[in-house]
């Protein structure tokens, strides 16, 4: 693979914070999201001005953690983090020119409950009116301009920092002193109605986990691209996340797949609304507030695990639960893909391989890391690993895709480059606990990308709720695709088991949308354009 | 010949629309470019979100794989054609003088469709015309009422004679129905090469012959160089080498070209019957494969022979589905 001779050097201090990094991976396990409705463009733009300054940038704090040094002037990591992003109907409230809101793309202008059908949130199972009041185009959807997010670290008594219950009280208080200007809008489902509560699940020692309400440790696997880490770890870091060439390398993606006005992977600087330095280092996200049927899922697993331990002669329930949630996800529960450990027996292996064994250790933490990453789907094209349909396979098909994927390894292989242009950075964290009086619990979703239509919508499109492109015919994702009746999951079956592949059905709608938009997240040089209300795009 | 390829007619017209004014029922003046996209936009066809939509009328016809009608009006203009700023200069080309812009003379329908077909002869185009007036001339006679000459149709073989008057050539056909690769026949490298050296090395004999007679040969003695080595003959094998080769690889075109234009042979069970047919099976064999999920063998053995009877999977016209649904 060639080097590419001028090395990204991004701005770290124009790009907001949580967009490179996941704020739940610094240490930041609470959230709480507010939206705001413009009244008027002066007062709004006065609103934004007040918090502009709070707002957290990607500059790197000292971590314990990630070893990546801090440069010359040292950032405190902060309490609370702030962010600011807006949607279509929000910029043009805040009186952004015409000229720079017709170079928005379509999608965004459009909002999330325009595109409805084609994102699959207008079905029998899972309606636009289950959406929280705040979000629902028939109630105070149409509103939503300004989205604020706070994250905080967590405090010694397990709780947030207490200065994000400040952070919250500022945001009403500038609300209140707009006399009207700005409204903090209502209407999220939960305990706060004027902000989305957030919090990561805990493990069995109390700490915040990256698992979501099905039990899967999530964010695992996301995207890796040029001028996102120190150039030293870049390529270190690409290893499973970036680019592969089909014979085993990897490179960070272009770093125009998530950021505006960088060149992307089909090597252009794709159109952005004017000014350039308007679009230059912001991106989009989509906020998607998901639900989980917790209960339901797991009665289902339970009926449906023992018709496979029937069906694969498997020795005892345990195997046939954690390999049918395997199987629907492409990862065991820990996080250990099946490409890496196909069947129940191997997985054990590979874990107690990494677990102190006579003395040593077989794999340590960083082999595992790696193993977690660095795999392809090109000595599985049948789906007997790792079916077609599991919800990695879908969602990130890696290698899959590959037109000459069945040719020996070689410099005729394409690798990644049709999945290249539909990566996405998820960001986001869970909402509720399981045992929810009211049910209400699930993760709030921000995909981040340049381009929703070509990213985030095409995934969810065509590739969770829809499977030509996984050999499944209609059958959605397994887990968080639309479910409708008579749907099913086929998992195939290795021949030298000498068992029949078998056919999940009866799946329900696990994931139900809860509300969400589409926004558009401007650089530290484009929020001040819009606070002090000089957009110029002639 | 691609109008017929892999076992299916591709059919392609261009019918001139009417310009003159129209009326409405209602006496209303319009045109009959308005009137026309009128009838097309109202043309039933299967939607999988609004239940009560009805299947195309071409769904009648049991030949029809797709139909489709679009109406052209002009080719888009794309300014001036590109010239070189200097030479522009120097042959004093006035950038002012407008060029002449391309046009349609009017409004064209254009109307594709593709159908099962024994061959791409016109009688096979002409019974496929004639099987759609037959099942749909209410539809046909609304839309082609629209289009200049179609006042004269009033019978099948009148619309086929209709059809066949409009049609262009299709260029560009395209059906999918082959799993497997067929078995085509290959030629090899080695004849490639056969047909395109062989003139060249008879001209090259030729020549020689001309002009070094065998008998002025004073062979072996001079051998490999012929007894009147001279730069007026090596000039003439040289142009007869050329131009041989030249011919050579000029049938070599013609030869590959008329191998390429066959058409490629008709996928097993690729027409419309067969098709339908296959997506019944298919849909069918999934809801038994998961009824019969951990049945024994015996039970499933004798459960398939049910299924088979039932379906009977080698005739098209045993249990199928209806064309132009999504069921």
């Amino acid at each position: 693979m060639s080097r590419r001779p001028y090395p990204v050097d991004v701005e770290y201090a124009d790009i907001q914070g949580g967009i490179l990094t996941a704020y739940g991976r610094l240490g930041f396990p609470f959230g709480r999201f507010a939206l705001v409705c413009v009244h008027d463009a002066a007062g709004g733009r006065e609103f934004v001005e007040k918090l502009r300054n709070r707002v957290t940038t990607a500059v790197r704090w000292p971590s314990r953690k990630e070893n990546i040094a801090p440069g010359r002037l040292v950032i405190e990591r902060p309490p609370v983090t702030w962010n600011l992003a807006f949607t279509f109907r929000g910029l043009a409230a805040l009186g952004v020119p015409t000229r720079t809101l017709r170079g928005m793309p379509d999608e965004f202008m459009d909002s999330m409950a325009g595109r409805c059908k084609i994102i699959g949130d207008a079905t029998e199972e899972n309606p636009l009116a289950g959406w929280d009041r705040v979000w629902d185009p028939a109630g105070r959807g149409r509103d939503v301009h300004i989205l604020i997010l706070l994250n905080a670290q967590m405090g010694e008594d397990g709780r947030p920092l207490p200065e994000l219950d400040q952070a919250q009280a500022d945001v009403a208080k500038f609300c209140a002193e707009s006399e009207g200007r700005v409204e903090l809008l209502a209407g999220h489902r939960g305990a706060d109605e004027h902000w989305q509560q957030l919090e990561a699940l805990r493990d069995s020692n109390g700490l915040p986990c990256a698992k979501e309400h099905f039990g899967f440790t999530d964010a695992i696997s996301d995207p890796v691209f040029e001028g996102q880490y120190p150039k030293l770890q870049e390529n270190e870091r690409a290893v499973g996340s970036g680019a592969s060439d089909g014979a085993g390398n990897w490179r960070p993606l272009a770093a125009g797949e998530f950021l505006l006005g960088w060149p992307d992977e089909a090597q252009e600087i794709p159109g952005a609304a004017m000014p350039l330095d308007f679009s230059r280092n912001g991106t989009f996200i989509a906020y998607r507030k998901l639900h989980q049927d917790v209960a339901g899922f797991k009665a289902w697993i339970d009926k449906t695990a023992a018709g496979l331990q029937q069906a694969w002669k498997l020795p005892h329930f345990e195997a046939a639960r954690d390999t049918l949630l395997a199987k629907m996800a492409g990862r065991w529960l820990d996080g250990v893909p099946l490409e890496v450990a196909p069947d129940w027996y191997s997985w054990q292996t590979f874990n107690d391989e990494c677990k102190p064994k006579d003395g040593h250790v077989v794999r340590d933490d960083s082999a595992r890391a790696r193993a977690l990453v660095d795999f392809g789907y090109r000595d599985d094209r049948d789906g007997l690993k790792c079916p077609l349909g599991a919800h990695i396979r879908r969602s990130n098909t890696r290698d899959t895709l590959d037109p000459l994927g069945d040719k020996p390894k070689g410099s005729s292989r394409m690798g990644s480059a049709l999945n290249n242009r539909r990566r996405i950075l998820r960001r986001g964290l869970p909402y509720g606990h399981a045992d929810n009086e009211d049910g209400e619990h699930g993760i709030v979703m921000l995909v981040v990308c340049a381009s929703l239509q070509r990213q985030f919508e095409f995934v969810q499109q065509q590739w969770l709720n829809y499977g030509l492109d996984a050999d499944s015919g209609n059958d959605g994702c397994p887990l968080v695709g639309n479910h409708p009746k008579d749907a099913k999951f086929v998992i195939p079956a290795h021949p030298a088991a000498a068992v029949p592949p078998f056919i999940a059905t009866g799946l329900e709608q696990w994931v139900q949308t809860r509300g969400g938009d589409y926004f558009f997240v401007p650089s530290m040089t484009a929020l001040r354009m819009i606070g002090m209300g000089t957009v110029d795009p002639t | 010949m691609p109008n017929f390829d892999a076992g299916h007619y591709f059919y392609t017209g261009l019918v001139p629309v009417d310009l003159r004014p129209t009326r409405r029922a209602d006496n209303s003046i319009t045109s009959h470019s308005h009137l026309l996209r009128e009838v097309l936009a109202e043309l039933p066809n299967f939607s999988a979100e609004d239940k009560a939509a009805r299947p195309s009328p071409f769904s009648r016809c049991r030949r029809t794989h797709f139909a489709r009608f679009a109406i052209i009006d002009d080719p888009a203009f794309n300014g001036r054609v590109q010239q070189d700023a200097i030479v522009a200069a120097v042959m004093r080309v006035d950038l002012l003088e407008h060029q002449p812009v391309d046009h349609l003379s009017r409004s064209w329908l254009v109307f594709v469709a593709d159908a099962d077909a024994a061959d791409g002869s016109d009688a096979s185009r002409d019974a496929w015309a004639r099987g759609l007036w037959d099942v749909m001339e209410p539809e046909l006679r609304a839309i082609f009422r629209h289009c200049l000459g179609f006042a004269k149709v009033d019978s099948a073989e009148a619309f086929a004679a209709y059809l066949a008057k409009a049609q262009i050539e299709t260029t560009m056909s395209f059906n999918d129905y082959w799993i497997d690769k067929p078995e085509l026949p290959l030629m090899s490298v080695p004849a490639m090469a056969a047909i395109a050296l062989i003139p060249a090395v008879l001209a090259v004999l030729a020549a020689a012959y001309l002009r070094w007679r065998p008998w002025h040969f004073d062979w072996p003695w001079h051998w490999p160089l012929p007894w009147h080595w001279d730069w007026c003959g090596i000039l003439l094998v040289l142009l007869a080498l050329l131009i041989g080769l030249a011919v050579g690889v000029w049938i070599l075109i013609r030869v590959i070209t008329a191998w390429g234009a066959r058409p490629y042979p008709a996928g097993p069970g690729s027409d419309l019957p067969g098709v339908l047919k296959s997506l019944f099976v298919q849909q069918q064999f999934t809801r038994f494969a998961i009824a019969q999920q951990g049945a024994s063998a015996a039970d499933l053995h004798a459960a398939f022979g049910r299924f088979i009877a039932e379906m009977r999977p080698e005739q098209a016209d045993g249990p199928t589905q209806s064309p132009g649904v999504v069921p």
